[in-house]
């Protein structure tokens, strides 16, 4: 009974918070749903239509998708390996206050997407700058506001997010756990096949999964490089929905940015669970 | 051994068998680390099939020499050799011995019954035969039915069952512990502290067991090898590391020991609490202001004679505490100069002196170490 009790009192502490989130989260996407679910005819009275899904997963609005999927996939993988092997040396090192560092440049790095990023490689860097004149000459066709521009850049973000998402999970592998495997006979192949690569896979297919959702629905950086001439699902949304032409565009807008949503969603689902079997190893 | 433990497993006769105890000698161990010397010159040798628990206060190099051992560290100078063979340089997965940690080593994505098949699984053998041995080592150390458990599932005893168990798998020639029970629970530690002895003697395993625990130590081990400072300082069977320490470092390190103040009063003889012992070890020179170190199972009482508080009688004072402990019972006792001597009596004894009561300390007729007052911390 006082078991119970306690259990309800737990529950009692969050509910503020969990009100809060219904409302924060649960009414802006009741909102997309319900916008994205109708359509004005040509009185201006609006009915309930798929059409605006049906369009938003054709013409234009597919190679978006397409693209956009392309482009997270492409930078996620990229990020995924240099963060990991980047957070695997931070690991090894020694210094306590070199780690701090990297923790700290990472977070706000990992923040560092949109404008501001734009701006450095616009800017700092510049268009005839010395590190894109170095890769023009390595890849003449090279352009920043370009599908490849984007792929060269999005890492800068993804890379530090990679690395404080999978950091806790390799400083959390312990000197006994490799001394153990090398005592019964292992190789070091042998611990990385059988113990430090499986206690690591789930931080580091979550942190690939987290890059994603980040790569994916990163709108500014996108924006300012490329003026819009990539077609991204993110700044098809923003160009449909500040158009203001129609009110259909509006409900299609909505429909966009539901499926971003569930692209998003569905990554999430995936992260979640892989982080918590990765916490209850390596926090025990 | 424990009466109430079911029957060793008849399985782990044919184990036992092809475990047969190897001699393991460490010579002239040097190791530093920057300014910091870990081991300074440290020897020892174990028989094969012995028990040697590696005994010393923290930071004195116990982990570091068990490391070297293991082949986790090298050592700056001197070998370690293993049945006469020099492995010093051997790398640690070819050397053949079970080591189990201090704590949270198992591995924790794995079960109980795959931690323990770790090793023959990387030895290449089948499944089937390694589950019957995950099974049979696990019913050894007291965990049949929990194979399929992962270690956050385990108590921290737990966890050290299968952490011994695992070691065992590869039939290891020497077992090596570091601290296993310092984590756990006393009762817990207590339990454990049988079990590992008695499966380490059914296995009849060499095995170097480090702790910071004198009980621990004088309980389980054949012998018992003190470590001071990276060097050693004796090796000897309890009884006798208890009796007859060879420095005054073991013989404070090792049990309760009372510094009497006390006199050499000729060679070989010293004066302390108005009685005259033989010196054992060495003797510091005739006139030295000594202390004399004594057993509190050593020191009787006796009621205050009837000159108390005359200068002659150095061992009067006063009982200032008593501590039941069951069949016997410790009696402090605030001496003239106002140091403390502790005295263990038969409780039906002690209760003849109640607290407060005067009383004169009575050392027992047999030889003493006895170290210059000056300096506790002189080489013995
Ligand atoms: N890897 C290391 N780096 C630096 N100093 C170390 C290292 N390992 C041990 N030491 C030092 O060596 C000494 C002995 O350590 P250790 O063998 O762990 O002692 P014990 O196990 O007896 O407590 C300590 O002073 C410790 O600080
Ligand atoms: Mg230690």
């Amino acid at each position: 009974m006082a078991r119970s009790g306690k259990k309800l009192g737990a529950w009692g502490a969050v509910l503020p918070l969990l009100g809060y989130c219904a409302v924060a989260l649960g009414l802006p996407v009741w909102a997309l749903i319900w916008e994205g679910i109708q359509a004005p005819d040509a009185n201006g009275v609006n009915h309930f239509t798929f059409s605006n899904f049906t369009t938003s997963w054709h013409g234009v609005y597919l190679t978006g998708m397409l693209s956009s999927l392309r482009l997270s996939l492409l930078t996620a993988v990229i990020s995924a390996v240099v963060g990991l092997v980047a957070a695997y040396a931070i690991a090894q090192s020694r210094g306590r206050l070199l780690k701090q560092a990297v923790l700290t440049a990472s977070g706000v790095l990992a923040n560092f997407g949109g404008i501001p990023l734009a701006f450095c490689f616009v800017a700092t860097i510049g268009t005839g700058g010395v590190f894109l004149s170095w890769l023009n000459d390595a890849w003449p066709s090279f352009q920043l506001g370009t599908f490849d521009g984007l792929v060269v850049v999005y890492p800068y973000f993804l890379v530090p997010l990679m690395v404080l998402t999978t950091l806790p999970a390799l400083d959390g592998l312990r000197r006994q756990w490799r001394e153990a495997a090398t005592n019964l006979g292992g190789s070091a192949w042998q611990y990385w096949r059988y113990v430090g690569g499986p206690l690591l896979l789930p931080a580091a297919l979550g942190g690939f999964v987290l890059c994603f959702g980040a790569s994916f629905a990163a709108y500014a950086t996108a924006r300012a490089l490329s003026s819009g001439t990539v077609p991204l699902v993110t700044t098809q949304i923003a160009s449909v929905l500040s158009g203001n032409v129609l009110a259909t565009e509006t409900n299609l807008g909505m429909a966009l940015a539901l499926n971003t949503i569930i692209v998003c969603g569905l990554m999430m689902a995936v992260y979640l669970p892989l982080r918590k079997r990765s916490a209850k190893w390596l926090e025990s | 051994m424990n009466t109430t433990a079911p029957a060793p497993a008849p399985a782990s006769d044919s184990a036992a068998a092809r475990m047969r105890g190897v001699g393991l000698d460490l010579s002239g161990l040097h190791r530093s680390f920057g300014a910091t010397r870990a081991l300074a010159g440290f020897d020892l040798s174990l028989a094969p099939g012995e028990l040697v628990a590696l005994l010393g206060p923290s930071g004195c190099g116990k982990t570091t020499a068990l490391r070297i051992v293991a082949g986790f560290d090298t050592p700056d100078q001197g070998t370690v050799s293993l049945d006469g063979k020099d492995l010093t340089r051997l790398s640690a997965a070819k050397r053949d011995m079970g080591m189990v940690f201090q704590s949270y080593s198992l591995f924790p994505h794995l079960t109980a019954a795959q931690n323990v098949g770790f090793g023959p699984r990387l030895r290449r053998i089948g499944s089937a035969e390694r589950d019957r041995q995950a099974d049979e080592l696990l019913e050894l150390v007291g965990m049949a039915g929990m194979g399929g458990r992962y270690p956050h599932q385990l108590s921290g005893g737990q966890q050290q069952r299968v952490a011994l168990a695992r070691a065992l798998a590869v039939r290891p020639k020497v077992l090596l512990l570091d601290e296993p029970l310092s984590a756990l629970d006393a009762k817990v530690r207590l339990q454990l502290r049988e079990e590992i002895r008695r499966i380490q003697q059914e296995f009849g395993i060499t095995t170097l067991f480090v702790t910071h625990d004198q009980e621990e130590a004088l309980s389980m081990a054949d012998r018992v090898a003190v470590m001071r400072a990276g060097s050693l300082e004796q090796c000897a069977a309890p009884a006798e590391l208890y009796d007859r320490p060879a420095t005054a470092f073991v013989a404070q390190f090792v049990g309760t020991m009372n510094h009497l103040s006390g006199q050499i009063i000729e060679a070989g003889r010293v004066r302390v609490a108005g009685r005259e012992l033989p010196v054992d070890g060495p003797c510091p020179t005739v006139g030295t202001k000594v202390k004399v170190l004594i057993r509190p199972e050593s020191l009787d009482l006796a009621a205050a004679s009837a000159e108390a508080g005359t200068a002659e009688s150095a061992g009067a004072g006063q009982v200032l505490m008593a501590t039941f402990l069951g069949a016997t019972t410790r009696l402090t006792v605030r001496l003239g100069d106002g140091s403390e001597a502790k005295a263990d009596l038969p409780s039906h004894r002690a209760s003849e002196f109640p607290v407060g009561s005067r009383v004169d300390l009575i050392p027992a007729p047999r030889p003493v170490l006895a170290v210059e007052d000056a300096d506790d911390t002189a080489e013995g």
